[in-house]
């Protein structure tokens, strides 16, 4: 599936590349598992009640813990906080100053014409 | 597609037969699917005459279909004849000329863009076979439902959890699958990559369900184990004066725990004679102390136990191949204890090792 879903779509945040990882070590530590037959530890594990809830929990592992929409939600997170801030300073400076914002300015700097000043305009 | 219903149960390639009719019938059937393909294709070409850039690659796949026909059906007359014990290769022919035709057919497609998957639902179909077969892992997975229910076994704790997990997985499949499902077309050889390796997917995916249904069973099966072999008090010594005693004891739990919930349609007549031999062995060496009488003894109560598991096993539809009767001996009760045992320690290898293979397919970014 993790084949088909690079082919339909590239990954492309950090968060795939963590969620591949993440099942890859899973996949194998799985894989590992059916070695048990070569070791008595086979009928420890088989006859007991936890075979289906290890694939259970580690398919949640795969589906949740590293779901890109978890990494989103991060992100969005973050850069709610920072629209918030940005927001208000905005506010701020609208209610000092007749110029635009963009004129005006954040945290200071006055020209958005440098493009490093512009840029950390648009992320404050 | 009946003909490969037909044909699954007798497909034994490599082994030595003097019949080879199904293998022609099945030849002829794939001539005969060839032939229609042809026919659909040619409607097509048919209905699309006037657009020049479809003619010759619908030409060259029909042509593809009609050369495989061809052979399909010269295959036919080269199997064996004749009533001598022979073993034929000629099915191996079989893949080659659809791997063949296969290859032609996705060139032909990659080459000619204009019949090629770009504008169909080829996503939606595939993704749909997908959920088919999850549906399928519902399916089996109640079926063990019912196989528990008809031995009239109480639903316990673990085993709900069994049930409980057994859901989730499918439903985590579900989501694995189509989380990152892109619905648009993304290119046509990419396409078609995508479509073969829906092959392999789904053999996993089929593994892994019936394993899943399996683990089910075997849960039941282990409890059911625990509780006969918790009801056989077998310290024969220190808890029964007699022999009556033991054997009434022993008969009883056999009876209440495994034979009385056998449901119907399943043979358990060996089981309960080889239990009632073993009954009136054990009666038989009670007061003898020597050492042959001690291992006779031993082995009548192995013997209670390995029929009354077997039992307890089939009558959850666990099943192993029977074992054969050499030089005229029958198999015994613990050698068929062996095998159904087998069986689930090859479901555990197969089942960790296709999940993992989809967890492995999963990881890749």
């Amino acid at each position: 599936m993790g084949i088909l879903a690079w082919l339909s779509e590239k990954p492309k945040k950090l968060g795939d590349y963590v969620r591949s990882s993440a099942n890859f070590v899973v996949g194998l530590g799985l894989c590992l598992l059916s070695l048990m037959s070569l070791t008595e530890a086979q009928g420890n594990f088989a006859f007991s009640s936890w075979v289906l809830p290890t694939l259970c929990l580690s398919l949640f592992l795969g589906e949740f813990l590293f779901l890109d929409e978890v990494w989103w939600t991060l992100t969005k997170f973050q850069w709610s906080w920072s629209t918030i801030s940005a927001s208000a300073r905005l506010q701020a400076i609208r209610s000092t100053s007749s110029r635009s914002p963009r004129d005006a300015g954040c945290f200071g700097l006055n020209s958005v014409d440098d493009p490093v000043q512009f840029n950390y305009f648009m992320y404050c | 597609m009946v003909g490969f219903a037909v044909m699954g149960p007798q497909w034994k390639p490599g082994e030595e037969t003097n019949d080879y009719s199904t293998f022609k019938a099945f030849s002829l059937i794939l001539m005969v699917s060839r032939l229609v393909l042809v026919v659909q294709y040619g409607s097509t070409l048919y209905f699309t005459r006037n657009y020049r850039s479809a003619r010759l690659p619908l030409l060259l796949v029909m042509g593809s279909y009609t050369v495989a026909a061809i052979l399909y059906g010269a295959l036919t007359a080269a199997f064996p004849k004749g009533d001598d014990y022979t073993t034929s290769n000629v099915y191996i022919a079989w893949y080659i000329i659809s791997i063949a035709e296969t290859l032609l057919t996705t060139a032909v497609s990659c080459r000619w863009r204009v019949i090629s998957f770009k504008g169909t639902h080829l996503i939606e179909r595939l993704s749909l076979l997908t959920l088919i077969i999850l549906g399928e892992g519902i399916i089996v997975v109640c079926k063990a439902i019912s196989k528990i229910v008809k031995n009239y076994y109480i639903f316990t704790a673990s085993v709900v959890g069994q049930i409980i997990a057994a859901v989730l997985i499918i439903y985590f499949l579900y989501m694995l699958y189509f989380d990152r499902l892109r619905d648009t077309h993304f290119g046509t050889i990419k396409q078609q990559i995508w479509a073969f390796l829906h092959f392999p997917l789904h053999i996993t995916l089929v593994l892994v369900l019936e394993g899943v249904s399996n683990f089910v069973v075997w849960r039941q099966a282990v409890q059911g184990l625990q509780t006969v072999l918790g009801d056989l008090s077998l310290d024969f010594s220190a808890t029964y004066d007699t022999s009556d005693e033991f054997i009434s004891q022993v008969n009883s739990t056999a009876w209440n725990d495994v034979f009385d919930y056998v449901p119907k349609g399943i043979d358990f007549t060996d089981a309960v004679n080889d239990v009632n031999s073993a009954l009136v062995e054990v009666a038989n060496t009670w007061n003898d102390t020597s050492e042959e009488a001690i291992n006779a003894g031993v082995n009548a109560l192995n013997d209670i136990i390995f029929a009354l598991a077997n039992t307890v096993l089939e009558s959850l539809s666990i099943e192993a191949p029977k074992s054969k009767i050499k030089n005229g001996v029958k198999p015994s009760q613990e050698d068929q204890t062996a095998k159904l045992f087998g069986v689930f320690s090859l479901v555990f290898i197969y089942f960790f090792v296709t999940v993992s293979a989809q967890r492995l397919q999963f990881s890749t970014p």
